[in-house]
């Protein structure tokens, strides 16, 4: 009988596991894009019951020091982005399996829906001063510095994949949110246009 | 100079020489060149033939206007017809080819059209291929098609690849000539957010091909010193060879940026073109203006061009357009054209002017015939004279020139401001259309709104700009347009030379001529949209850009109504042809849709899985050992399950998270059946029927806690059941205190099927009690697997056999399919695929995808026991219609083959006796298979009155395939009837 109760994290395997590797294609000697997979990420949903928005707000607020607004997000060690009316996707880095969803559970397990998506949604980080440029031949958004600035996400397409779309900083560094299934899809889809500018993939 | 090429001048890279291939013989060009330039360059002025009379034809224009030079550019797989030449930008190794030439462009055995063109009048085909009516498509279509020119596509597949892109700004300058490059100069200093589109390799527009100073230097200077600070500028796009074709609701336009057209083949990475969606608060169209031809006898003899065209081949390109070059003006730019190309050094054969009043200009150093119209040309493949009529003293000059320049006036480019339906509008004093009140979004600025002066060009441009900016709160500061001396751009329109002899073409590329439009009034076309019709003026490539004036100038002439009651046909997108592959995008072939791949894809793969597509899936069809068929595979996984225990990736399967107070009530209201009773722990088959009452999708929903329930769908309905969810929350009952949210892909999912699987999964958990007594048919779970990993354990079953799901985070997928390998390796554990899945449910009489297809009820299905009368649910009210309980209604029952044979899904089911007809249909197979199990074929078929047959033999009528033949009808469980297996 197998011992239980270690955390498996180590064990993880995503999607993207063996085909984001370190690798640099620079076009005239340049780089004008850069993705990474970091991992092992906790992602998880978390949707207000009916009539509990200003409590989640007002715990949110206590515990991680602001609610962002709607289609911004906030937080550092734990990121949270206002995706959908009094909904949050809640992303933190090296976590143990499950903690953030038993973090989050403790926190609003009577005012909210807290489902774990950790292992349902891939976070693909893309950077890079031609970010923006790539960008456009997927989204119709207007990803503008002045109109989508530091800490705006949206919920978008990028060559057909539904995408959760945020700007991390001002580099500008972009985390893409896809559901785990479109990951190699939208990998390809990235790196199909990455070429054209040079890109790196750091590991 | 050799053959046309001048001794200095023109915006090529006379260092480098490019060597291209047209209709086989090898020329040469420069860098700069276009196809029509360079092959002028070379004293080919014979550049193709015409569409109907297949006429000898050269170049008209300089640029997308152009109806005559079209040509087959690139072979293979690349060769695209009805190129423009005079838009192909030369490169080395470039091949191009005629059009409507054979056997070549030289000989055309076509040219006898022109002999009988009498027989050929406007309207021909429709007077002529009108019966018999069976003639049309057998005989006179295909024998149209192959007279008909234009070029031959390809039937290779496109080897180029295509993007599309949205990009957003305040304002759009569409075109670089002098308005574009001013506007946009200002519109940065003003921090506006510009694109600068032009559809030229280089900005500048007509700067381009002309001598007249700005700023008292070079015209190009000034542009270079705009394009410098541009491209300095953070908030400017400029992006040459782009051509914005069409103009949307909501400002939003389109254009075609081509990245690689102008090379031999794309980089790598790099796609041909790009279609971008242009978002723009603001757009100013300085598209500049059409040079317009003149309709007189021999008008479409190579050598006869726009005055425009004659002036760029001189002054950008560097090539003379002929040796003895004659202009002929209505309008006063001629003069500075003729003043252009002697400054260039091209020789002058004449001015000819038909106005009579005022002074000719100075400075023309060849004869000036003033009152005086050119009636007919003279030559065989290309120009050689012309004739003229001096109407002041009524004699007749026969002048030897080789070129001569039109110069009938100008249209504005108009054509964007029609695309959302506004009219463009007369103006007499420019005897041309001007375009009409497009709002503030869309403004004109330049020759395109008929300033046909530079400084009246700067100078629109510029109030437009300080308008826009100051309607998006950016004001606009001083910019001073550079100083240009005033010129002449009088106009006295000549619309068709009456004196003409022969043919006066009005549409070159449609062959249309001017005795056609009055032909066209005369029989009733009078309707200048149905004299495009009649005659085809204005059709094709070029959309009339250089006929469609003159042609409704005639039809209003002819018909005694002023010009502006004739009106324009309709401008729709896209201004220029825009190629399939451009409007397709990236997503063809193999991207055609992204692929949803299971966390389980790359271990089935590894264990030698045939992979099909289902829906945007990818799942495993079998897993092949040896040299197994799919069949042969089918057969030993099916035995493998039933007889040991085999694993089966379900990850696929919808799974959508129900939590909140209300969740029980949610499920009794969405599924048929009852909730309320399900206790924690717990699994439930759930029916989930239409507002209609059919049969919408199926599933198990397990309760994971007090309020808390975790539900499944079919694959194929997953997305589609999530949004039914969120409909009935948002729409139907606000009030429920529910939350959904889909975890399909958060698990991995294995179903674990056969008589060992107990003894499989008591090897896999972590100390779950897997017993029948602790964990009896439907019980579910969460605990740990593999020393812990969080596990979902659910005792349901596909297959009819004793089995599990099992579910774990997706990423540790892999880590569980190994296991259950490892443990289950003394029993003889094997993955089996789709096919034996699909085999077993039928076997088993599960009904799936070919029964639950939208036109089935829950009585059909034989689970109208699942009806809850106690509640309501949505169907419910329409479930119990008349027709849902006729007892004639076709239900499911099983089939077996009473001698053999196969049995096929799509068969029909005749009474024994009856003749095959409509009427005496009695259902149809939906489902059929092998049965390893029962070594027989097997079928899920609807019956009429099908479960008081049972034991009937039937005539199974399947006339594509096995003809007709006879089955037994069963109960539709053929495998273990009792069900004893699930709960073994």
């Amino acid at each position: 009988m197998p011992e239980a109760s270690t955390d498996p994290t180590a064990r993880r395997l995503g999607p993207l596991a063996g085909l984001a590797l370190p690798e640099r294609h620079e076009v005239e000697g340049d780089v004008g894009i850069t993705l990474e997979v970091p991992g092992p990420v906790s992602i998880v949903g978390v949707e207000a019951r009916r009539g509990k928005s200003v409590t989640l707000s007002r715990r949110v607020k206590k515990a991680y020091g602001e609610m962002p607004k709607p289609n911004r997000g906030a937080g550092e060690t734990v990121r949270l982005l206002h995706v959908a009316p009094d909904t949050l996707l809640c992303l933190a880095e090296d976590r143990a399996e499950g903690a953030l969803h038993a973090e989050l559970r403790e926190l609003l397990g009577d005012a909210a829906a807290v489902v774990d998506q950790s292992h349902g949604r891939t976070l693909i980080r893309l950077g890079g001063p031609k970010a923006r440029e790539l960008l456009a031949f997927g989204t119709g958004i207007d990803l503008a510095p002045e109109v989508f600035g530091p800490g705006a996400c949206a919920a978008t397409m990028l060559g057909h994949v539904a995408v959760t779309l945020h700007l991390r900083s001002t580099a500008p560094t972009f985390d893409l949110i896809v559901a785990r299934a479109f990951a190699e899809s939208l990998w390809d889809w990235l790196k199909g246009r990455a070429g054209r500018f040079g890109y790196e993939v750091v590991g | 100079m050799s053959g046309y090429r001048l001794d200095g001048g023109g915006r090529i890279d006379r260092s480098r020489r490019l060597a291209f291939r047209f209709d086989g013989e090898t020329y040469g060009g420069h860098p700069g060149d276009t196809l029509a330039s360079a092959l002028t360059a070379n004293g080919v002025r014979l550049l193709g033939r015409s569409f109907k009379y297949h006429r000898p034809r050269g170049l008209l224009t300089d640029g997308p206007a152009e109806p005559n030079a079209l040509v087959e550019l690139r072979g293979g797989a690349r060769r695209e017809p009805n190129t423009r030449a005079t838009t192909v930008e030369l490169y080395e190794g470039l091949e191009a080819r005629s059009q409507n030439a054979w056997p070549s462009r030289g000989f055309d055995i076509g040219a006898v059209n022109g002999l009988l063109s009498p027989l050929l009048p406007a309207g021909f085909y429709y007077k002529t291929f009108m019966w018999p009516a069976a003639f049309w498509e057998r005989v006179y279509e295909p024998l149209i098609r192959r007279a008909a020119g234009l070029g031959r596509a390809t039937h290779a597949a496109d080897p180029d690849t295509y993007e599309k892109g949205t990009l957003h700004c305040d304002l759009l300058v569409v075109g670089a000539g002098p308005a574009g490059l001013i506007a946009a100069l200002a519109a940065v200093r003003a921090g506006l957010r510009v694109i600068l589109a032009d559809d030229q390799p280089e900005a500048g527009g007509r700067l381009l091909a002309r001598r007249a100073p700005l700023d008292e230097d070079e015209p190009l200077i000034w542009r270079d010193k705009v394009l410098a600070e541009l491209r300095s500028a953070p908030n400017v796009r400029v992006m040459p060879r782009t051509t914005v074709f069409g103009w949307y609701d909501g400002n939003l336009f389109g254009a075609l940026e081509r990245v690689a057209d102008h090379l031999l083949a794309p980089p790598t990475h790099l796609p041909r073109l790009i279609y971008w969606r242009i978002h723009a608060r603001r757009a100013l169209l300085c598209a500049g203006a059409e040079e317009r031809p003149l309709v007189f006898g021999g008008n479409d003899r190579p050598g006869v061009m726009l005055a425009s065209a004659g002036q760029s081949l001189a002054l950008r390109y560097g090539v003379a357009p002929g040796r003895r070059v004659a202009v002929f003006a209505t309008a006063d730019s001629g003069y500075q054209v003729a003043r252009d190309l002697q400054a260039a050094g091209v020789r002058l054969a004449a001015v000819i002017d038909p106005r009579r009043d005022g002074e000719a200009p100075a400075g023309i150093e060849a004869p000036v015939y003033r009152h005086t119209v050119v009636t007919s040309t003279r030559g065989g493949r290309g120009l050689a004279g012309a004739q003229l009529l001096d109407k002041a003293h009524g004699r007749s000059i026969a002048l030897d020139c080789d070129a001569l320049l039109m110069a009938g006036g100008w249209n504005p480019t108009v054509h964007l401001t029609c695309h959302r339906g506004t009219k463009p509008v007369w103006r007499d004093d420019l005897a041309a259309f001007v375009p009409g009140e497009t709002g503030d979004a869309f403004r004109v600025a330049g020759a395109a709104a008929g300033h046909l002066s530079t400084p009246a060009c700067f100078a629109s441009a510029l109030e437009a700009v300080a308008a826009i900016g100051t309607e998006l709160g950016k004001p606009v500061p001083q910019v001073t347009a550079p100083a240009c001396p005033e010129e002449a751009s009088e106009v006295t329109p000549l619309w068709w030379i009456k004196e003409s002899k022969g043919k006066a073409f009005v549409d070159f590329q449609n062959d249309v001529t001017v005795t056609d439009i009055p032909l066209a009034a005369a029989e009733g076309y009078r309707s200048v949209e149905m004299m495009k019709r009649y005659t085809t003026l204005g059709m094709a490539t070029d959309q009339g850009k250089t006929s469609g004036v003159n042609g409704l100038a005639i039809l209003a002439e002819v018909t005694g109504r002023p010009i502006p009651e004739v009106g324009t046909t309709t401008y729709r997108p896209g201004y220029v042809p825009v190629a399939l592959g451009a409007l397709a995008g990236p997503h063809v072939g193999p991207e055609f849709r992204p692929v949803r791949r299971s966390p389980l894809h790359r271990w089935m793969l590894r264990q030698g899985a045939a992979m099909i597509e289902a829906g945007a899936w990818m799942r495993p069809s079998h897993y092949a050992r040896g040299e197994e068929d799919w069949f042969a595979a089918m057969c030993r996984e099916v035995k493998t399950v039933r007889g040991r225990v085999g694993i089966c990736d379900v990850s696929t399967l919808g799974k959508i998270d129900v939590q909140g107070p209300d969740a029980a009530e949610f499920l009794n209201r969405v599924y048929c059946n009852g909730w309320k009773t399900l206790p924690v722990g717990k699994a439930r088959y759930g029916l989930m029927l239409r507002e209609d009452g059919f049969v919408y999708d199926d599933g198990t929903t397990s309760r994971l806690g007090e309020r808390h329930y975790l539900m499944t769908t079919t694959t194929a309905n997953a997305a589609g059941v999530m949004a039914h969810l969120e409909f009935c929350l948002q729409a139907l009952w606000p009030e429920l205190d529910v939350q959904v949210a889909s975890v399909t892909d958060q698990w991995g999912q294995i179903a674990l099927a056969g008589p060992q699987a107990r003894a499989v999964l008591a090897k896999l958990v972590d100390g779950l009690d897997v017993s029948n007594a602790a964990f009896p048919f439907l019980a579910a779970a969460e605990t740990t697997v593999l020393g812990g990993i969080p596990a979902r354990v659910f005792r349901i079953s596909f297959s009819g056999e004793l089995a599990y799901e099992i579910a774990v985070p997706a990423d540790y997928s892999e880590e569980l399919a190994e296991g259950l390998m490892r443990c289950g390796a003394a029993f003889g554990i094997a993955p089996y695929g789709g096919e034996a899945l699909s085999t077993m449910r039928i076997e088993k009489g599960h009904p799936a995808g070919a029964e639950l297809d939208g036109r089935t009820t829950a009585q059909d299905l034989g689970l109208g026991k699942l009806l809850s009368s106690k509640k309501d649910y949505i169907g419910r009210a329409m479930c119990r219609r008349e027709a849902f309980e006729d007892p004639e209604r076709p239900v499911l029952v099983g089939l077996k083959p009473v001698a053999g044979g196969k049995l096929r899904a799509g068969a029909h089911l005749l009474t024994a006796g009856d003749t095959p007809s409509v009427e005496a249909d009695q259902g149809w197979i939906a489902s059929s298979c092998y049965s390893p199990t029962l070594e027989s074929y097997l079928a899920l078929a609807f019956l009429k009155r099908g479960r008081a047959r049972i034991g009937e033999e039937l005539v199974v009528y399947d006339p594509l395939r096995e003809g007709l033949y006879t089955g037994l009808v069963c109960d539709p469980v053929f495998v273990d009837p009792e069900h004893e297996r699930l709960h073994a």
